[in-house]
């Protein structure tokens, strides 16, 4: 339990410092310090150097928009919870906290992120599909090359 | 494709038709086909052997198609896939993996590899895959629900996951030497269940694969892309359990260094899926005590609690009335759903279905969690896929826990509030109705009925693509 608790800590603080950190320079500083140095799970692939980028790997994305719009699922979604507790908060406190109110409130925490987050990703992906211009685009940018009628050159190395 | 004990004759038909369906493309000379065995069922690694014999004998490209089976199935499905890749990997640079039970159209392949080719710092692209025609009642009902329930749902995650995304292990084209070099998967410390090998190893290989330096793309529409469902109650819970089991393991993956942040939220997110399952029963549980406390708080915010009680509801089925409304909105989408009156019944016959299906899973997980904090286990083997009955005799020795939780916290709960049962019944249902629940929605006469009348039926049950007719020919 304890070390799971670590754990949990841990990734508390990557999240915190990291979670939206994707523009080119903290992109790339980002591999580094989320490293904990004691693991051994898994090596870390080092300080992978590559050029300071906006964009995302295959260059399809800018990083930026792709920030913003996880800044605003997390806006979202944060308020919608913490709505939903004040709430749950008020109805358990009528009549003073017993030990039950308590443990009620840290079910309901635990139990409804799922349920709001599912929410939010059915409200926009609704609105992708039938009021958003170019949907592909926006959520599939890669898509468009399937369609090029193009021969498939990753043929077997063999031959 | 990864096989295990699973029936050879349908693995292999599967295999045949989607290389004639890539070949129909004109591309075929591409690809090389794999079975990947880790039968250890004597009969059943005989029979494979015999049916892929027959097959490469029977086909002109016999030279591009290989069997191989592992004696010892060392790290599971996800050793066996790594085995391939460590023996054939450097021969080409991507690899499709399939389940026994998946199908996909060579025109739908030939994209995803276009878009592969195209993009070279994408690593992984996931089809969305889709259920196929079933005769079996519990699985027309639940792939009704989620056909419909994911468009919305995976656009909307993708739009913000976006180069960080979801592998579910099959059905996806995967960038071969950024997968051997860099998604190899650790040992957990410590002993099972959950430590040793990685289960629930494909959202673990996309979390590697981005760190690599390659983009985890799903492709969020619907299209030559299909898989099977559990065919009952038992078989879903079972698939539950395993999946939570995996899942649980993250708690132990979450310091993997040099993660990006969404990955590693990914993994949270998966571990929260089902934390959120004892939580809610641990709430359920408590009902007639919360009851009780609240009779004697004369300031009761009774409406506020009502609100909230409707506001989680909505809020619960959003993806499923998003979905509703998605095919409403699209062009020749309740159509393909087999028309109106059909949809609307499908509609609310599934919505019923998924209470008394999420309380019969959610216990069942629930209870296998506790357990997995003392340390206890599950087997692993081949599922059982056909439609088949469930005897009644069978459903009590499986459902009873639910049953008996439902008894005992319903006349508890009534007994204290008669409001607070009625209320509640949505929820506490499934508990009750738990065993005629699991035997009704496995009657084989039930599924045919269904499948006749074309209830709850996908748009493949009223439009049947080439491939999944040749792969349900024999069925």
């Amino acid at each position: 339990m304890m070390e799971e608790r670590a754990y949990f800590q841990r990734l508390a603080t990557h999240l915190a410092s990291n979670l939206f950190a994707t523009s080119g320079k903290n992109g790339l500083t980002e591999m580094n310090d989320a490293a904990p140095s004691t693991s051994t799970l898994a090596s870390s692939p080092a300080s992978r150097p590559g050029p300071a980028t906006h964009t995302v790997p295959s260059g399809l994305q800018a990083t930026r928009e792709l920030s913003r719009r996880r800044w605003l699922m997390l806006g979202l979604n944060l308020a919608t919870w913490f709505a939903m507790m004040w709430v749950a908060a008020t109805i358990l406190s009528a009549g003073g906290w017993s030990v039950l109110d308590y443990v009620l409130l840290a079910c309901f925490a635990v139990g409804t992120p799922w349920t709001v987050v599912g929410f939010w990703n059915a409200v926009i992906g609704l609105w992708l599909l039938h009021f958003h211009k170019d949907p592909v685009g926006a959520v599939a940018p890669f898509a468009a090359a399937g369609d090029a009628a193009t021969a498939i050159t990753t043929k077997p190395r063999s031959s | 494709m990864t096989v295990r004990n699973e029936d050879p004759e349908r693995a292999i038909l599967r295999m045949k038709t989607i290389k004639a369906s890539v070949d129909a493309t004109g591309e075929g000379a591409a690809f090389s086909y794999f079975i990947l065995s880790d039968t250890n069922d004597a009969g059943v690694a005989a029979a494979e052997e015999r049916g892929v014999a027959e097959w490469k004998a029977n086909d002109r490209d016999g030279d591009r198609i290989t069997y191989r089976r592992r004696t010892v199935n060392t790290g599971f499905k996800a050793g066996n896939v790594r085995e391939f890749c460590e023996q054939w990997g450097r021969d080409y640079e991507l690899m499709l993996p399939l389940d026994a039970d998946s199908v996909m159209s060579g025109a739908q392949i030939v994209k995803l590899v276009r878009m592969m080719q195209a993009h070279p710092k994408i690593g992984l692209i996931q089809s969305l895959v889709v259920g196929m025609p079933s005769s079996s009642a519990f699985a027309r009902i639940f792939q009704f629900g989620m056909r419909h329930g994911m468009r919305s749902y995976t656009m909307g995650q993708a739009w913000w996951v976006g180069d960080c995304g979801p592998f579910w292990g099959h059905n996806a084209v995967v960038r071969i030497r950024p997968f051997v070099e860099e998604c190899e998967l650790p040992m957990l410390p410590g002993k099972p269940p959950l430590g040793g090998h990685v289960l629930s190893h494909d959202q673990v290989e996309a979390t590697l694969m981005r760190r690599a330096g390659y983009e985890v793309r799903v492709l969020p529409f619907e299209g030559g892309s299909w898989e099977e469902n559990p065919p009952t109650m038992l078989d879903f819970a079972q698939r539950d359990v395993r999946w939570c089991q995996g899942n649980m393991q993250y708690v132990k993956l979450l310091d993997i260094p040099g993660l990006k942040a969404m990955s590693r939220f990914q993994l949270v997110w998966a571990i929260l899926m089902f934390l959120g399952l004892p939580a809610w029963t641990l709430m359920l549980a408590t009902l007639p005590l919360s009851a009780h406390e609240t009779q004697g708080i004369a300031t009761f915010p009774k409406g506020l609690a009502i609100a909230l009680y409707i506001a989680f509801f909505a809020m619960y089925l959003s993806p499923k009335i998003a979905g509703l409304i998605d095919a409403v909105m699209t062009k020749g989408g309740v159509a393909s759903f087999g028309g109106p009156v059909r949809f609307a019944v499908s509609a609310v016959m599934e919505l019923v279905f998924s209470f008394l299906q999420g309380a019969v899973s959610s216990f069942r997980t629930t209870v296998f969690m506790v357990g997995l904090a003392f340390g206890k286990s599950v087997v692993w083997g081949g599922q059982s896929r056909d439609a088949y009955g469930i005897s009644w005799v069978t459903a009590a020795q499986n459902l009873w826990p639910q049953t008996l939780f439902g008894i005992v916290l319903c006349s508890l709960t009534y007994w204290v509030s008669p409001a607070a049962f009625w209320w509640s019944l949505p929820l506490t249902a499934g508990y009750l109705l738990a065993i005629p629940f699991a035997v009704v929605t496995a009657w084989p006469s039930l599924g045919q009925w269904m499948k006749r009348m074309g209830l709850a039926g996908i748009p493949e049950d009223f439009v049947t693509p080439a491939e999944v007719k040749a792969v349900l020919r024999t069925e």
